[in-house]
């Protein structure tokens, strides 16, 4: 890695081997991340490169920041939760005195750094003295004399349970069941069982921070193409993949999270994902840096497959000069497509048209200005036809964009998943007079 | 904590775990070096100005110091990239609002492509790919048979044959793109 850094700087230099240099350039074509970091790079000095990363690095070197508590202490309450539910779990178990014995202890320990059990307490007894509970605020200690009996007969205390939840209200369920999800490695099943009620009080807190932060609200950017394939009706398998509406790439690290719970997950460097929505929420976010989050309901769907489309509003898109049709109609398979462009790629084409354009000398003398826009067809082969003025200034500027198209780089056609297709294509080009 | 050199062969996952477990930047730090150039070299090319660039450079530091802790990023490299091109385009369009001239309407470049194996699937069917570069058109087949058979870098095709840097390294880019298309129409 270190050795990357260094390369890129020897590379600007000079200072590496051919062998070296092909090697890294080798790597650049597989890797856009290098290629555009060369691109970048070699804009400026060579040395001035080098010494703004070394700049930066002993900046970044030198940063120091205090946040660690904050993780810390999830990771404890973490802890604390699992030690709590087992304690629990085993007192559940075990004859009805010793759990006496055992839970008012711990509540009465810490009542602030431990909330797990003191929360947990009143409401399993609620379930079985509810009459006189239900009226007043529950002074734990007590009511713990209470909760003996029913725990031996575990069925029957399960249903009540049920109950009492759907009344109560369904955030705080679908938070339990996000909570289940998340700590699944560190809790034991049998546990999260019986004692519901308290762990999701606990995770509450957590599950909301991460919604925060997980969803950016920056409008920006591409925004992705999402295609949801649901399996099942309870505990439903979501999967799909998430993939750039600008070009067709697969979009790794998006969030894919579960609204309102914690439920989230990431796709993977193939935008790929798969999410369990086992609770009434079948609502979607995909959210990632820098791109729009983007909703999408999955309620009520009865085929397991649904594709879902969503805009772009990319900043780039709006100025994209070449853009084409077949991107907008992607069908509900995963084509990794890749729209036609010139032979010579997009900015060289840019470059040549503004070269090589001459201004129509009536367009010239009427002081004419403006975007044309061309649309034509680009074929499976590469050639060019059915040419079509989309926005036009007329006075010869249009058709002197159609022959700069015409005369100028060869285009690459369309290609879905590595096969040439039929396809449309626009050219944008924007006539301005010189002072 | 570790010797100098264990740090250093440390895989990111490694050491984000360890910044989300300890909270200290200094992790972070680490992780974030191993990428400035490449994070640098990106800002630049968007924001075509040293300050803004450097700039960039550590507004996604700080981003990350926050995102990494609630985030589960699994491909740290691939998520970097996607979100510093996005940091930059951000910031582009935010200026665009002020100053609508600077930018032409021609500020993207078709995206780059995704397939890491494609090198490999390339070299894997030698007969076929000479029939392949055979189709290709005569600049390319030139500056894909030095670049990839013969293994020169593109300052040593440019002084070969003459052309340019910049062509050099787009026949090099097509050809590789054909002669895919082509390997696969075949295969």
């Amino acid at each position: 890695m270190d050795k990357q850094r260094d390369d890129i700087e020897k590379y600007l230099a000079g200072k590496l081997t051919s062998a070296e240099m092909h090697a890294l350039e080798k790597k650049a074509l597989s890797d856009p991340f290098l290629a555009e970091a060369l691109e970048g790079a070699e804009q400026i000095d060579a040395a001035d490169f080098a010494n703004d990363i070394a700049a930066l690095n002993e900046k970044l070197t030198k940063r120091k920041s205090g946040m660690w508590t904050w993780p810390l202490r999830i990771a404890a309450t973490l802890l604390l939760l699992t030690v709590s539910m087992f304690v629990i779990w085993v007192a559940l178990k075990k004859d009805t005195d010793e759990t006496l014995a055992l839970e008012p202890g711990i509540s009465k320990e810490d009542p602030i750094t431990k909330p797990a059990p003191e929360i947990q307490t009143p409401p399993a007894s609620e379930k079985q003295t509810s009459p006189d509970t239900a009226s007043r605020p529950t002074p734990p200690k007590k009511e713990i004399r209470s909760t003996p009996r029913p725990k031996r007969n575990k069925p029957s205390v399960t249903p009540q349970l049920a109950e009492n939840k759907k009344t109560e209200e369904v955030p705080a369920l679908s938070e339990t069941l996000a909570d289940n999800g998340n700590a699944k490695d560190k809790v034991s099943e049998p546990v999260a069982e019986a004692p519901l009620e308290d762990k999701n009080k606990i995770t509450t807190i957590t599950s909301e921070k991460r919604n925060e932060v997980q969803l950016p609200s920056a409008n920006e950017i591409k925004i992705a193409e999402g295609f949801i394939a649901a399996v099942d009706a309870r505990p439903t398998i979501v999967t799909g993949r998430v993939l750039s509406a600008e070009d067709g790439t697969p979009l790794p690290d998006v969030s894919v999270a579960l609204k309102g719970t914690g439920i989230m997950t990431k796709t993977d460097a193939h935008g790929r994902y798969s999410i369990t929505a086992n609770s009434r929420e079948k609502t979607l976010i995909y959210s990632s840096e820098g791109l729009e989050s983007t909703e999408v309901k999955i309620e009520g769907i009865d085929s397991t497959y649904l594709p879902v489309k969503i805009e772009m509003t990319d900043a780039a898109q709006e100025e994209a000069a070449v853009e084409t049709s077949g991107m907008r109609d992607f069908g509900p398979t995963n084509v990794y497509t890749i729209p036609a462009h010139p032979e010579t790629g997009n900015r060289a084409f840019k470059q040549y048209l503004e070269k090589t354009h001459k201004y129509p000398r009536e367009a010239r003398d009427q002081k004419i200005e403006g975007t044309v826009v061309i649309e034509f067809k680009v074929d499976a082969t590469g050639s060019l036809s059915e040419f079509r003025i989309v926005r036009g200034i007329g006075n010869g500027c249009d058709e002197e964009v159609i022959r700069l198209i015409l005369q100028g780089a060869r285009w690459v056609p369309t290609t879905k998943d590595g096969t040439p297709v039929n396809d449309k294509a626009r050219v944008k080009f924007k006539f301005e007079l010189e002072e | 904590m570790l010797s100098k050199k264990a740090h250093n062969d440390m895989t990111d996952a490694e050491l984000i775990a360890q910044y989300k477990l300890t909270g200290e930047s200094t992790w972070l730090g680490m992780l974030y070096t191993r990428y400035t150039s490449l994070v640098y070299g990106v800002c630049l090319k968007y924001l075509k100005d040293r300050d803004d660039a450097k700039d960039g450079v550590m507004q996604l530091y700080e981003k990350l110091s926050e995102t990494l802790k609630t985030h589960e990023v699994q491909h740290f490299k691939s998520w970097l990239y996607v979100t510093a091109r996005n940091q930059c385009l951000m910031q582009l369009r935010s200026k665009k609002g002020k100053f609508t001239e600077e930018i032409s309407p021609f500020v993207v470049e078709t995206a780059p492509e995704m397939h890491l194996e494609d090198g490999t699937e390339l070299e894997s069917n030698l007969g076929k790919l000479e029939q392949c570069i055979e189709k290709l058109n005569p600049e390319q087949k030139i500056c894909v048979r030095l670049f990839f058979l013969e293994e020169k870098c593109y300052k040593d095709i440019a002084q070969i044959t003459g052309y340019d840097l910049n062509q050099v390294k787009s026949f090099i880019q097509n050809g590789k793109r054909n002669l895919k298309i082509c390997m696969e129409q075949n295969g």
